[in-house]
């Protein structure tokens, strides 16, 4: 039998958890990674299945990630600028950022951070 | 004694010519001989020693002329051996003064090269040292740059609050939507 594709994988993992809850699946398909010896797919997969939660539902799953805490009005100008039935915002904290964010979903990346900003100055100081 | 001056007074004494003691047949005898003599000579040996003695006088005739001619000779081709080394003599010199001035030629050609060619390494250098002072230059920018990239990076982490974080995140986030 040959092995499931990473797209099959993820509409795998879409159908279950129509009708498990999130931990198991998440148990679960660590496992079947574990097994298999693809737990260097993980994020692709992840991706993949966002791409199809929006394509299918309109879902967006979005990564903030900032040195602070994100205020309300903050997330709601993210959700502002996505266009999606539903954005779900998860947080994540890296003071390397410094300040501002960075934003990720499956298919675009917008760095707001002053760490890009500063690095993208370091970049063409050393490109003069 | 008295014997012998008896005999010479018996002896009988001679007269006109023969007083002298010629005696004219005996002359005539030896005249004769003497004719013999001379034309058995010339007839056997005379021509012969004067045709040996013509062939030497000529052998040394010619040997004297052979020897002027010679001695001509000798003094023609000293001579032409004067004028050809006088000859070759010139044309030394005049080889010799061409060669000097080609060498100067060369020379000054050599000096006007290396002259243009330390010039141009001069320039050379000129140029290098301004490329790298300029380069110099961009690498002390582009380090300055990159040390106030830092700085400000550390000045802006130790100063940005929630809030400010925040409202810095309104603002970034209003011009992304523009």
């Amino acid at each position: 039998m040959s092995r499931p594709s990473r797209r099959q994988l993820a509409l795998a993992v879409l159908n279950m958890l129509a009708e498990r809850p999130a931990e198991d699946v998440a148990h679960a398909l660590a496992a079947y990674l574990i097994a298999e010896r693809r737990t260097k797919e993980v994020d692709l997969l992840l991706r993949d299945i966002e791409a199809m939660r929006f394509t299918n539902d309109g879902v967006l799953e979005v990564t903030a990630t900032s040195a602070h805490e994100l205020s309300a009005g903050v997330k709601e100008q993210i959700r502002g600028l996505l266009s999606a039935n539903q954005v779900t915002i998860h947080e994540r904290r890296d003071p390397h950022i410094v300040g501002g964010a960075k934003i990720r979903s499956h298919d675009m990346q917008l760095d707001l951070s002053v760490h890009a900003k500063l690095a993208k100055l370091k970049h063409l100081a050393k490109g003069t | 004694m008295v014997t012998v001056l008896q005999l010479f007074a018996a002896t009988e004494e001679a007269q006109g010519i023969q007083a002298l003691g010629i005696d004219p047949l005996a002359i005539l005898a030896q005249a004769v001989t003497f004719l013999v003599l001379f034309w058995i000579i010339k007839k056997f040996a005379l021509n012969k020693i004067v045709r040996t003695l013509e062939d030497r006088r000529k052998t040394i005739d010619n040997g004297v002329r052979l020897g002027l001619e010679m001695e001509a000779e000798k003094s023609r081709l000293d001579d032409r051996v004067a004028d050809a080394l006088k000859k070759a003599r010139g044309e030394a010199d005049t080889i010799i003064a061409q060669a000097h001035h080609e060498a100067g030629v060369i020379m000054k050609d050599a000096e006007a090269a290396a002259e243009r060619k330390t010039e141009a390494l001069i320039a050379d250098a000129h140029a290098k040292i301004h490329e790298d002072i300029k380069r110099a230059r961009t690498e002390l920018e582009k380090e300055v740059l990159s040390l106030i990239a830092e700085a400000t990076e550390v000045v802006i982490g130790e100063k940005l609050d929630v809030n400010k974080n925040n409202e810095l995140l309104t603002k970034a986030l209003a011009e992304a939507k523009r």
